[in-house]
């Protein structure tokens, strides 16, 4: 321990307090006391699979974002993409949640790599909303929606028992949002079916992408092309 | 010398650790005060009338505060007389300002009346802050207009507060003022020009008013005075105090209160719950904190309504109790104001008498209610839709919950009967049956108790929600949920009254806009059918005008002559008191 370091700490010590100080006034009120409450089943999803049934594996902190309005920040929430649910650990009781879905707007997951942030979202054809990844929101829209879904099935030994084990991989579907609000499903990553989400602009898209050498093979690709499909757009309309 | 590093190291992580009063509890801390003008259409009124008024929040400097800077969204106003309250009003401020008016109801009695105005906020501060002003009001009926002004002796060294005589001008002008004539015919039209002479683009929030000269009270303090009179008594937040017990209403209502033992000392940890009598399952809770205090923050779904506040007893009920802060309480006595009405005015109150009775037997009113936009609102719900509803008019007529669980929902079962009486659920997803008796909710109310509620049948009831789930709102954990929905609430709910606190909430009060009849000035309409008896010729209670700007703004006088009292009244975004006046004659 050299004098320096000690020194240091007494000093980071004597500023402790301010830190309090600043602490409180910066805490808001309407936003700590008054938070809205999170609702939902306690659940128990810790059944053995081969794969993850989550987004990200790890809890995350994240925000929720409530239909008033209100919004709350939670220190671990997951996307359940095998049971299409949003789970909340609560801080005390650990207790595994499933979130009254209908009450929320939209979440983000805090992830180092990224902050993943899921909105309501109607398929066409599909009955009821579901969260999708909000991945582009410009004029145009990208969502994800982060299925994953079981693709075998394999027998394995689980705490003493024969059990059979669902193998669980994800299956992301993509859709496109036109500035119009026309929803187009991309069914398969290709430039063709990318071209056909904007009629109308097909061969200007074409181009464009050519000109990027894109050729949307992967989610990376499809977002980058978005962009430019949006930036090439939105000039247009200029 | 390991030993005190590690003991500094951790201190420094203590106090690192964001701060929790009690898990959550911790008010704002703003430390710039807030301060409040109310602005009245006159000071001398009839029962029967209604009392108009403006109303300017600014801050400590008397500054109307930066748009970065957040200002309290609600003001309470509380008109009494030296004997009881007579009417409140919560009013919704856009922008720190808001207008309205009083009612002023037909059976008031003679006498000074104290209009006073406050945001919750402001509660924290000394009441001295509150803004106080008198107005007289005369009983329509009341020939000899008598009244209590007090002893004589004591009135005649009277002084109101820390108040000052009305100013006559601003010291400074920032505003010209001028009248398009001094002297007008009946039911024609003039115009008040207001020149801003202010330098830079601040703005300026003004109230405009045309009344017959005498309706102002001397004593009564101009926004200057109590600006002045009121600066001793802001104080600013000292962080190592107490937090301030009331709330800065920035986005909604805020209901405090306190729960305290039969000792009559504060509980702290004591969980608080709130339901609204509805047929949604609601439910809010708030944890007391050290000072025993609790709070709320209402959406407007809980205006108009009745609220029912309970403690949840997790063991032994220890005697505890709630007190709910009331929001238009004043703890200050009334004041009787120096002086009486001088004869000129009393002649004046005999005849608005007059003008009032004309009014009343033609029925005209020259205020608009301004309809406010109708707005989404957000209860608090514990779940969105119940896993299963049942109608029970929808089945075979069943004499009982008892028969009706028994017949119709599979997942709930009731053992035994009356006072032996214990229910359970199965759950839905395990198809298990729950360890512990599930949360009860009577027409939206949680209450514990089901008793009187499991005798109602197939007629009374409207519907039953069953929601058999483990399931967790917040930091509660329920076994499963019941909600009965009967066809009267109120008279069921009667009987497990005494388990609550009730509180009445009101809408926030309306806006209200003069509308006078519109008259040309070249061509003056002369309407035999309809009296024009108005003595209050120009109300414009909101008027924005930035430096540079001149504002114009036409009037219309009624069938009455004699001289009237242009008023200008307002404050700058700099916090400068204003105020003008000049006579208009009309002939």
């Amino acid at each position: 321990m050299t004098r320096l370091t000690f020194t240091i700490l007494i000093a980071f010590a004597s500023l402790a307090p301010l830190k309090d100080a600043f602490s409180q006034t910066i805490r808001d009120s309407n936003n700590n006391a008054f938070s809205p409450r999170l609702s939902g089943e306690v659940v128990n999803y810790n059944v053995p699979t081969k794969g993850s049934q989550y987004l990200f594996q790890d809890w995350l902190p994240a925000r929720v974002l409530f239909q008033s309005g209100e919004s709350v920040e939670v220190a671990s929430l997951r996307y359940n993409g095998y049971h299409n649910t949003v789970v909340w650990r609560h801080p005390k009781t650990h207790r595994h949640i499933r979130l009254d879905d209908l009450l929320i707007k939209e979440f983000s997951l805090n992830h180092p790599a990224r902050t993943a942030r899921f909105v309501r979202f109607q398929a066409p054809g599909a009955t009821e909303t579901i969260f999708a990844e909000c991945l582009f929101d410009e004029n145009i829209r990208l969502l994800a929606l982060r299925n994953i879904e079981q693709t075998d099935q394999v027998v394995e030994s689980y705490v003493g028992t024969m059990v059979s084990v669902p193998v669980l991989e994800p299956r992301p579907e993509y859709y496109v949002v036109s500035a119009a609000g026309e929803v187009t499903r991309i069914s398969r990553l290709n430039r063709r079916n990318l071209e056909r989400a904007f009629p109308g602009n097909e061969r200007d898209i074409r181009r464009l992408l050519r000109q990027h050498n894109l050729r949307i093979r992967n989610e990376a690709e499809l977002l980058e092309a978005v962009t430019l499909i949006d930036d090439m757009l939105g000039q247009e309309g200029r | 010398m390991k030993t005190i590093v590690l003991l500094l190291t951790g201190f420094i992580v203590f106090q690192a650790l964001p701060q929790q009063a009690n898990g959550q509890i911790v008010p704002k801390d703003h430390t710039i005060p807030e301060g409040l003008f109310i602005h009245t259409d006159r000071e001398l009124l009839v029962a029967g009338e209604y009392l108009l008024f403006s109303l300017s929040l600014f801050n400590d400097n008397g500054r109307m505060g930066d748009k970065q800077q957040e200002i309290s969204r609600y003001a309470y106003l509380v008109l009494r007389n030296e004997h009881e309250m007579i009417d409140h009003q919560r009013v919704k401020l856009e922008n720190g300002s808001a207008h309205g008016g009083f009612y002023l109801e037909d059976t008031l009695s003679t006498g000074y009346y104290e209009i006073s105005g406050f945001t919750n906020w402001m509660r924290n501060q000394a009441s001295g802050t509150f803004f106080r002003k008198h107005i007289f009001v005369a009983n329509r009926f009341d020939e000899e207009l008598t009244f209590s002004a007090g002893n004589p002796e004591e009135i005649k060294n009277r002084t109101i507060d820390d108040g000052q005589p009305r100013e006559t001008a601003s010291p400074e002008k920032k505003f010209r003022l001028n009248i398009s004539d001094s002297i007008f015919p009946r039911r024609t039209r003039g115009y008040v020009n207001i020149e801003a002479d202010m330098q830079g683009d601040h703005q300026g929030r003004l109230t405009v008013s045309i009344a017959p000269e005498g309706s102002y009270l001397e004593h009564n303090p101009t926004l200057a005075a109590y600006l002045s009179a009121t600066a001793k008594h802001f104080k600013a937040h000292d962080p190592t105090a107490e937090p301030f017990p009331y709330f800065m209403e920035t986005k909604g209502m805020v209901i405090s209160g306190q729960v305290t033992d039969e000792n009559g000392q504060a509980v702290p940890g004591s969980r608080v719950t709130l339901s609204k009598q509805d047929t949604l399952v609601n439910l809010k809770y708030a944890d007391t904190c050290d000072g025993g205090l609790f709070h709320f923050l209402l959406d407007p779904y809980y205006d108009a309504s009745r609220l029912f506040f309970s403690i949840v007893h997790e063991g032994e009920n220890t005697g505890e109790t709630i007190h709910l802060f009331e929001k238009a309480e004043v703890d200050f006595p009334f004041a009787m104001p120096g002086g009486i009405p001088s004869q000129e005015q009393l002649d004046l109150l005999v005849k608005t008498q007059d003008v009032v009775s004309i009014q009343k037997a033609y029925g005209l009113n020259h205020h608009d209610i301004v309809k406010d936009k109708d707005k989404e609102v957000f209860p608090s719900l514990v779940y969105s839709r119940a896993n299963d509803i049942f109608y029970p008019e929808e089945y075979v007529p069943l004499n009982d919950v008892y028969e009706i669980t028994r017949e119709l929902i599979l997942s709930w079962r009731i053992r035994g009967r009356g006072e032996e009486a214990t229910h359970i659920m199965t759950d839905a997803t395990l198809r298990q049956r729950m360890n512990d008796t599930p949360v009860f909710f009577a027409d939206g109310v949680i209450t514990d108790n089901i008793l009187p509620y499991l005798e109602l049948g197939s007629e009374d009831l409207l519907k039953i929600e069953a929601h058999d789930f483990h399931w967790q709102y917040g930091n509660m954990y329920f076994p499963g949920i019941i909600s009965i929905f009967t066809k009267d609430p109120q008279f069921h709910f009667d009987q497990i009254r005494e388990n609550y606190v009730g509180l009445l909430t009101d809408n926030p009060a309306v806006a209200l806009r003069f509308a006078p009849p519109e008259y040309n000035k070249t061509t003056p309409q002369i309407n035999h059918e309809k009296p024009d008896a108005r003595q209050v010729l120009l109300w414009e209670p909101d008027i924005r005008i930035e430096g540079g700007q001149t504002v114009s703004l036409p009037f219309y006088t009624s069938d009455l002559n004699g001289r009237f009292v242009v008023t200008l009244q307002g404050i700058t975004e700099r916090g400068e008191p204003v105020f003008q006046q000049q006579i208009i004659e009309v002939q």
